[in-house]
């Protein structure tokens, strides 16, 4: 076990509830990613000046089948747009419907979060 | 009713436990586990793909007809073409052979590359690979212009080419096109601007749906 989470609420059901946590313990480790996502590399599909898709490819065999959203950001770290999440195939993640759509020159990083498989 | 519950997080999964008076029910998260990165962002890539009509038919590759493509970075023209220097802000080279490719695409779509040009592009013309978004420009072969132009214009941060189809020529035949899907530029890999970033995988779609 790498952390646990005990917690008390008057709930009436198992639906969604807001919870109140009342205690947090545990050992600070993460829960293990599924392979070293930093090698991967990313490419544009532009449209008309602005960026219309983002691809990620050269992820670990071992994110196949897992959920990856994508966030483009500048220097300042604000969110310029995103999407997601998709599955990962073939160590490719491509999310083609943007929140946004910025021009390739105001991105500075894109944030990559990959949930699974 | 109080309730307590317990969730508890390991390597392989996750699980929520809830206690009630009457009994326990377990649900599973199916979130296993999580992996974060964050990458440099592409610099140097195709900004925009366009099409015009200036010979006598709409969706048909006539001569004169013309394809740009513009880049978000002054290309390194010598990767382009082996005898262009960055020192000229203007290129035009002629003689240059455009060929339609008949369904040559990924997906069945016919192509537009460049084929034959002049010596002074030792290792020949870089430009990459059009996908003209339908498979009817041409039919049964591909189709050569020859005496086509390419033009290239540079500022200060970016890079404009020009592509004018020249006479068309056989195999092939030449089909007009009325409804297809936007045209995708894959520019040639060994591109590369300025500063030395190569251009990677990065592609431009065209807006229209009908090119020339």
């Amino acid at each position: 076990m790498l952390f646990a989470v005990l917690a008390a609420a008057g709930v009436s059901g198992a639906a969604p509830q807001g919870a109140v946590s009342k205690k947090l313990a545990g050992a600070g480790a993460a829960t293990a990613p599924c392979g070293a996502t930093a090698g991967g590399t990313v490419s544009y599909l532009t449209t008309n000046g602005v960026i219309t898709q983002v691809t990620v490819t050269g992820l670990p065999n071992g994110c196949n089948g897992a959920l990856v959203s994508l966030v483009l950001v500048n220097g300042a770290g604000t969110n310029l747009g995103g999407g997601g999440p998709v599955v990962v195939g073939g160590g490719v993640a491509s999310v083609a419907s943007l929140s946004a759509n910025p021009a390739p020159a105001s991105v500075t990083a894109v944030r990559l979060i990959a949930i699974g498989p | 009713m109080m309730r307590r519950f317990v969730i508890v997080v390991s390597g392989a999964a996750a699980v929520v436990l809830v206690a009630t008076g009457a009994g326990a029910a377990t649900i599973a998260i199916t979130a296993k586990s999580l992996a974060t990165a964050t990458y440099s962002a592409p610099v140097f890539v195709p900004l925009t793909l366009g099409t015009a009509n200036v010979g006598p038919r709409v969706g048909r590759a006539d001569r004169t007809d013309t394809t740009t493509v513009a880049y978000s970075q002054q290309v390194k023209q010598s990767t382009l073409c082996s005898s262009w220097s960055n020192a000229s802000n203007t290129q035009t080279l002629g003689a240059v052979t455009l060929i339609l490719n008949d369904n040559a695409g990924a997906t069945g779509n016919d192509t537009l590359t460049v084929g034959a040009v002049p010596a002074t592009c030792a290792t020949g013309f870089h430009f990459g690979t059009i996908d003209t978004g339908s498979n009817a420009y041409v039919t049964t072969g591909a189709v050569s212009f020859t005496n086509s132009t390419i033009d290239l214009t540079q500022t200060a941060t970016s890079t404009t080419l020009v592509l004018t189809f020249g006479s068309p020529g056989g195999p092939g035949n030449r089909g007009t096109v009325a409804a297809g899907t936007a045209a995708i530029y894959a520019p040639d890999a060994t591109l590369q601007d300025t500063a030395n970033r190569a251009i990677g995988t990065n592609q431009a779609a065209s807006t229209s749906t009908v090119q020339w």
